[in-house]
């Protein structure tokens, strides 16, 4: 599974976004690949969750429409070990049948949607288009997080432990005495940070450094 | 012994003394007269024949002995000796004593045929036969004591007159042929009605004997009659008593017999036939009467089963309706074969039963059968109506978004008409099919199918297999055909065969429930044994079948399940043994799991069990 998951461009706006449609029907899937191609979306199909993790998975914004009930793997238990390999592809599930406790369970686990055949073309496509959005940014995130992390890696220790001070909210005065160095010292060396992190304001710094605590270390899809 | 030998001497005794006073009074006249001794010796054999009628030869010999001494002695010369004295007289006493021997021996002879012909008369007295002689022109000559006690005439009365017409006698054939039959073999035997002098009429077994002369030539006839009336009363009697037990019980049993001989036509029908075809007695029967009481649909199936049995003298078994006037509508059942013996057997017998109620009992037990059935196959629908529901939902889902998909497209800037028209046929191939779901369904909730149609087993698998298959997947089950290229069609309900697949694989779905170490799977499989059977085989991965239920799972209320009510594998069943098939179910080896297996005959095998209309209600 992490060897499929190759970091995506760094800048992906320009990438077209492709569904990903999870139904055992075929009369579903070819629906749903009407539907969607006559918004220009680009559809790809499986007709079960093995299919579905066998397949490459695309490196554009995407988003998975998958049927709960599939033969074998169930789609809830696709959506659980997705999660497992924290592949977070926005789901939107589609239910011949949806109960209430299905429906809570597959949201509570991060689903966009769940919407119950036969439904509305919009709702769908509003759906998909918060997903692929959401898969966007996401990855937008993840590829600012990985120049983040790049342009930190190559700051010197010291850099490093200005850089932790003063998104902690510290003064020159308190990271000098705090670090033990003169506070011109502490001038000279945010001024470096901030520019070689590329940070043209404090707050933006700030953003960056929540970005890399939050973040593990590995990029993510 | 001595009181007899005491009278036979007394008769003796006064025998001799009158035999010897009448000879010596003769031998004083002869003598007194003169008379020459030839004279004499007819004087005495006159007395000696006399005597003799009265007793035994010896008294005569005796007598006949006395009469030649006296001879001798009085009338031959020298006369008071007995010597003679001319040899002229010698042949004259031997004459004499001869000639009175001759006579005496002749008329104890006589007397003797006499007693013994007397004997003979009182014994054709003594019996109860009547034993009549006829002359030639049939005018009694002889008429015994038993024909005055039968008939009532004496003696005297018959003789003489002509005996038929006194007697008024019924006979059995022509008088004519009797006389033939007499003539040619010398006897007749046969049974006469007479009527007697006070006009009862008696029925006799009787027998003719033809007399002849030295020539050949008929003198007459004897006649012994046995008075057979009682007898033939009894076996009247009897034969009415059983003719009506017979007659209740055919009315009873509502069963008729008939008589039929093909050749000649001619047809018999008991009073109870007459009945089941409601007929009056008087109406004549036949095979054209009977056939227009048959029902117009079964005429053609009737007369020709007449034909075959008339033309290949097989056997007749056939079950057909009755077209009663005023529109009631009888089942019978017809059975009859060619008569024991029969040279040319075309003689049929045959009965005719009215098995109306029996059929009416039957289509009852059929409907009742069914409504069961019918309950148990809307509960177990109901059981599967997510199922049914997904499957139904899944085409008209597609149907939408394929419409609204249509929509976009035609409303592009560039409408593409090509996308439309695809989505188009998707969604009229998907209405078909959501149609179809429908329609089995509705197919499945109807009380009866087709009742007889040839099937398809694979076919009527494939049909039933959407709506388990989502059973299968909530279970976590596996679904699998294996199903037999070229199958034998089987005759039968199609939507009863269908309920007994879908109950098979639902309680195999529902049997691997607690498994979780190994595969859940439903194999499905048709298979033939090459002879005149299909087989269907359920299996599953289960527990397979406790030893201790093994005889009870087809029980109608076995259930292991907590909430099961043990309806279904008892209809399957009843069912299966309604085609004329079998159900038996055995533990899958090696793997734990259960096969059911239904072996059902296939269309048109002699084991074929399925009646045809049998379970359509008559009429």
């Amino acid at each position: 599974m992490v060897d499929r998951s190759v970091p995506g461009e760094p800048d992906s706006n320009s990438e077209e976004p492709v569904v990903l449609v999870v139904d055992d029907d075929e009369a579903m899937r070819e629906a749903l690949r009407s539907l969607l191609e006559s918004v220009d979306l680009r559809v790809e199909m499986f007709r079960s969750a093995a299919a579905f993790l066998q397949a490459d998975l695309p490196t554009t914004p995407c988003c998975i429409v998958l049927d709960v009930r599939l033969p074998g793997q169930s789609g809830l238990e696709l959506q659980a070990e997705l999660m497992r390999e924290d592949i977070r592809i926005p789901i939107i599930f589609i239910t011949g049948h949806g109960d209430v406790p299905m429906s809570v369970k597959a949201l509570k686990a991060g689903a966009i949607d769940f919407l119950v055949k036969p439904f509305r073309d919009q709702d769908l496509l509003d759906a998909i288009g918060a997903a692929i959005e959401l898969d966007r940014k996401r990855r937008g995130e993840d590829a600012m997080r990985f120049d983040v992390r790049a342009r930190y890696d190559a700051l010197t220790g010291r850099e490093q432990q200005i850089l932790k001070c003063v998104t902690d909210g510290l003064l020159n005065k308190q990271v000098a005495h705090e670090l033990g160095v003169s506070e011109i010292t502490v001038k000279i060396h945010r001024g470096n940070v901030m520019r070689k992190m590329g940070a043209k304001s404090l707050p933006d710094l700030v953003r960056m450094a929540e970005a890399l605590s939050l973040s593990p270390a590995r990029p993510a899809r | 012994m001595r009181l007899f030998r005491h009278a036979q001497l007394k008769h003796l005794g006064t025998l001799w003394l009158i035999g010897g006073a009448i000879l010596a009074l003769a031998t004083w006249a002869c003598f007194a007269l003169g008379l020459n001794s030839a004279t004499a010796g007819f004087v005495y054999l006159a007395i000696i024949v006399g005597l003799s009628l009265w007793d035994s030869f010896l008294s005569s010999a005796i007598f006949s002995v006395a009469a030649v001494a006296a001879l001798n002695y009085f009338f031959i010369s020298p006369i008071f000796t007995f010597e003679v004295q001319y040899a002229s007289d010698i042949p004259l006493l031997g004459i004499f004593a001869l000639t009175s021997f001759v006579i005496t021996g002749l008329v104890r002879r006589l007397q003797h045929s006499t007693a013994t012909l007397r004997r003979q008369a009182q014994l054709l007295d003594l019996t109860h036969d009547t034993v009549v002689a006829r002359d030639r022109n049939d005018a009694i000559t002889f008429w015994n004591r038993g024909a005055e006690q039968l008939y009532g005439w004496s003696r005297a009365e018959a003789t003489g007159t002509v005996s038929h017409s006194l007697l008024k006698t019924v006979f059995p054939e022509d008088r004519k042929s009797i006389d033939e039959t007499l003539q040619r073999s010398g006897h007749w035997e046969g049974e006469l009605v007479n009527t007697s002098k006070n006009g009862v009429q008696v029925t006799v077994a009787s027998r003719w004997s033809l007399q002849r002369d030295a020539d050949g030539q008929r003198i007459g006839t004897l006649e012994t009659n046995n008075d057979i009336t009682e007898r033939r009363r009894a076996e009247e009697v009897l034969r009415r008593s059983q003719a009506a037990y017979l007659a209740e019980a055919q009315k009873l049993s509502l069963t008729g017999s008939f008589g039929w001989n093909a050749a000649t036509g001619d047809v018999f029908w008991s009073e109870q036939s007459f009945a089941v075809l409601g007929y009056a007695a008087t109406v004549q029967p036949s095979i054209a009467a009977m056939l227009d009481r048959v029902h117009p649909d079964d005429v053609e199936s009737v007369r020709q089963a007449f034909d075959r049995t008339s033309t290949r003298q097989g056997e007749f078994d056939i079950e057909f309706r009755l077209s009663m006037p005023g529109g009631a509508i009888k089942q019978v059942h017809a059975v009859a074969r060619a008569m024991e013996g029969e040279l040319n057997r075309a003689q049929f017998v045959g009965a005719l039963m009215d098995v109306t109620a029996a059929r009416q009992a039957e289509s009852r037990l059929h409907q009742a059968q069914a409504q069961v059935a019918h309950v148990a196959r809307v509960t177990s629908l109901g059981a599967l109506s997510a199922s049914i529901a997904h499957e139904v939902n899944q085409p008209l889902a597609a149907i939408v978004s394929q419409g609204e998909a249509s929509l976009r497209w035609l409303h592009r800037e560039e409408p593409r008409l090509d996308e439309v028209d695809a989505s188009i046929r998707h969604v009229i191939a998907n209405g078909k099919r959501a149609s179809e779901i429908v329609q089995r369904i509705r197919a499945l909730i109807r009380k009866t199918g087709q009742q007889d149609s040839p099937l398809n087993l694979n076919t009527l698998v494939e049909e039933v297999v959407p709506l388990v298959r989502h059973e299968a997947a909530r279970h976590r089950a596996l679904l699998r055909l294996e199903l037999a290229a070229d199958l034998p069609a089987i005759r039968g309900d199609p939507i009863q065969l269908q309920q007994v697949i879908i109950n098979l694989i639902i309680n195999a779905v529902q049997a691997m429930t607690a498994v979780e170490d190994r595969t859940r799977v439903v194999v499905v499989r048709s298979g033939a044994d090459g002879r005149d059977h299909v087989l269907l085989e359920v299996e599953d991965s289960g527990p397979g079948i406790d030893d201790t239920h093994a005889g009870q799972i087809f029980e109608a209320f076995f259930t292991t399940k907590p909430d099961g009510m043990g309806i279904g594998l008892s209809i399957c069943r009843s069912i299966v043994e309604a085609h004329g098939g079998q159900i038996i179910a055995a533990s899958r080896v090696p793997e734990p799991g259960a096969i059911l297996r239904c072996i059902l005959p296939i269309s048109g095998s002699p084991l074929d069990g399925f009646p045809p209309g049998a379970a359509s209600s008559p009429g």
